[in-house]
């Protein structure tokens, strides 16, 4: 066994001793099913800025966009820099009524926050059923640690995908959010130490002599277009113009109010510390996509013939003793398992709150009986999310990445009228978020599929997605013009009273009769 | 101006953008009449 493989295996066990005894901490925190669903307002902004940071970053972000730039070069870069500014952008304009509303009538999961948004059943149930796609995006996780596991430690592939569920499985099951966010907040710091660790190698040149300057130019010697000077290549169907850069920057605006992330807001302790946490995350987020950069310098160093998403293992192994190349097998599982687990924790609310708990249990079922099974569900979710996406992951699907983006891209497109423009506009109704959400998931498949033939889509799920979600936001808006408003007391007992209007809150919307009187929960209210 | 260049450049304009945001608008704190 090479030494890399035993410093790796020696990390890879701390690790996850550690994420488990986290799982554990989680667990002596987690009294009743909405500690489990959400951990409501628990934890400061930094741990939750970490945290937020840690799951928006996955395995694939962390293997994916360094291989894209060592194959593509420089020009390829507009994608880690454009797409945090589109999320943290998206999550500035949704934060605040997620987590107003969150608080007031006890959310426990985004499908169920939209469905509270617009009084409306069948956007929470239609959400919650598209969000189940996110399967793959746990299954792509689960195939990147497997790969992780093969190539570093040199276990089998299947003995990798089994460490890896199993370890998901123990901590979630233990500590459901709570074990979510702290193992995150640790993860979270692993990655901004490998990304910031990749950003000075570039910058300081290793392994050339001479700087970024000297990366460059080695990277241009070999290929011209790769260099910096090529700001936009026509070969990448992602970034080969400005407007396919735009629409990537559209396509993630939405992105940050996916279940798994835009859950957390509700576990930030105090809403006034909102600033301090958006700010977090907005400079964390900006700093972890530099892991981009180990790409460009792999393509300085280590020549032509890596595989593109082994680039930045391959560059710690040739640039550093095993055991700092090893540390490495750390920040990338801490990406992928970051990802994962609130992943996990949002397809199992699916089936425990917006299915069980808001559908399907009955207003005469007593509250006692709602939330001990809702507890109970929710831990076989879990069990049955991780089995289902272990079998998904046996015989990895040939069109992986097509099946990912498919859910990915349809959540983002359905979400972005009822979400991003009714977060903003008082105005939006249920009308207009139903067809802008129907809109948005089948206007989607039909652009991403070729159905429907758009400028820069061929091979593009990302410019799909682009314009779906302008899609969808202008049906939200036409259709919300061309129908009737909502009643203004139910839009105060969302938004609060207008300033100066000194109306009295309707008692029909008001936080103790809300739809759901006794079901709101919660631990805070 | 390179892609790193202009990495930096947006970067650093999306920070102060949410900087003034953040702290000068009511965009992400709830308002007070919310608050009881």
């Amino acid at each position: 066994m090479s030494s890399v493989a035993v410093w790796s295996w020696i990390f890879l066990i701390a690790s996850i001793g550690l994420f488990v005894a986290l799982g554990y901490v989680g667990m002596t925190r987690t009294k009743n099913a909405d500690d489990f669903a959400v951990a409501r307002s628990s934890y400061g902004p930094w741990v939750l800025g970490l945290a937020v940071v840690a799951t928006t970053a996955s395995g694939s972000t962390f293997l994916g966009i360094p291989g894209l730039a060592y194959s593509v070069g420089f020009s390829s870069l507009w994608y880690p820099i454009v797409y945090p500014i589109g999320i943290y952008m998206g999550m500035l304009l949704t934060a605040k009524l997620v987590r107003t509303v969150g608080d007031k009538f006890g959310n426990r999961s985004i499908p169920e926050f939209v469905g509270q948004r617009y009084d409306s059943d069948f956007l929470r149930v239609g959400l919650a059923i598209v969000s189940l796609l996110l399967m793959f995006y746990i299954t792509a996780q689960l195939v990147a640690a497997a790969t992780l596991f093969q190539t570093m430690l040199g276990v089998g592939y299947i003995t990798g995908l089994l460490v890896t569920a199993v370890v998901l499985l123990i901590y979630i099951t233990m500590g459901g959010s709570h074990a979510d966010i702290l193992t995150d907040a640790i993860q979270g710091l692993f990655m901004l130490a490998l990304a910031v660790g990749v950003a000075v190698l570039f910058f300081v040149g290793a392994g050339v002599e001479g700087g970024a300057g000297a990366v460059n130019a080695a990277v241009a010697e070999k290929n011209q277009s790769a260099g910096w000077g090529t700001l936009f290549n026509p070969e990448d169907p992602v970034t080969a113009s400005a407007w396919l850069v735009f629409l990537l920057f559209v396509a993630h605006l939405p992105f940050g109010v996916l279940p798994h992330i835009g859950n957390k807001f509700m576990a930030l302790n105090n809403a006034r510390q909102m600033r301090t946490f958006l700010m977090i995350v907005i400079v964390a987020g900006g700093i972890l996509p530099m892991i981009g950069l180990g790409g460009i310098l792999g393509a300085a160093v280590l020549g032509q013939n890596v595989t593109p998403d082994a680039v930045i293992p391959t560059l710690f192994t040739e640039l550093f003793p095993p055991a700092l190349a090893a540390f490495l097998a750390v920040g990338i599982l801490s990406a992928i398992l970051s990802t994962s687990d609130g992943l996990v924790v949002s397809i199992s609310q699916i089936l425990a709150n917006d299915l069980y708990r808001k559908t399907f249990a009955g207003s005469e079922t007593p509250t006692e009986v709602v939330e001990r099974n809702s507890l109970w569900i929710v831990r076989v979710g879990v069990f049955l999310a991780l089995a289902g996406a272990v079998a998904m992951s046996w015989n990895p699907p040939e069109f992986l990445a097509i099946l990912l983006w498919i859910g990915i891209g349809g959540i983002v497109s359905g979400m972005a009228g009822p979400i991003l423009i009714g977060s903003l506009w008082r105005r939006a109704n249920k009308t207009g978020a139903i067809a802008s959400f129907i809109v948005g998931v089948v206007g989607y498949a039909l652009i991403y599929t070729g159905s429907l033939d758009l400028l820069g889509v061929d091979g593009n799920p990302f410019a799909a997605a682009g314009y779906s979600v302008m899609i969808a936001s202008a049906v939200m808006v036409i259709v919300t013009l061309l129908t009737r408003p909502m009643p203004e007391e139910f839009v105060n007992s969302i938004f609060g009273e207008r300033r100066g209007l000194g109306r009295a809150q309707s008692p029909a919307y008001s936080r103790t009769s809300a739809h759901d009187p006794e079901r709101s929960g919660g631990t805070s209210s | 101006m390179n892609v790193v260049v202009w990495w930096f450049v947006l970067m650093f304009a999306a920070w102060i953008l949410a900087a003034l945001i953040l702290w000068t608008t009511n965009l992400v704190v709830p308002d007070e009449d919310d608050e009881e």
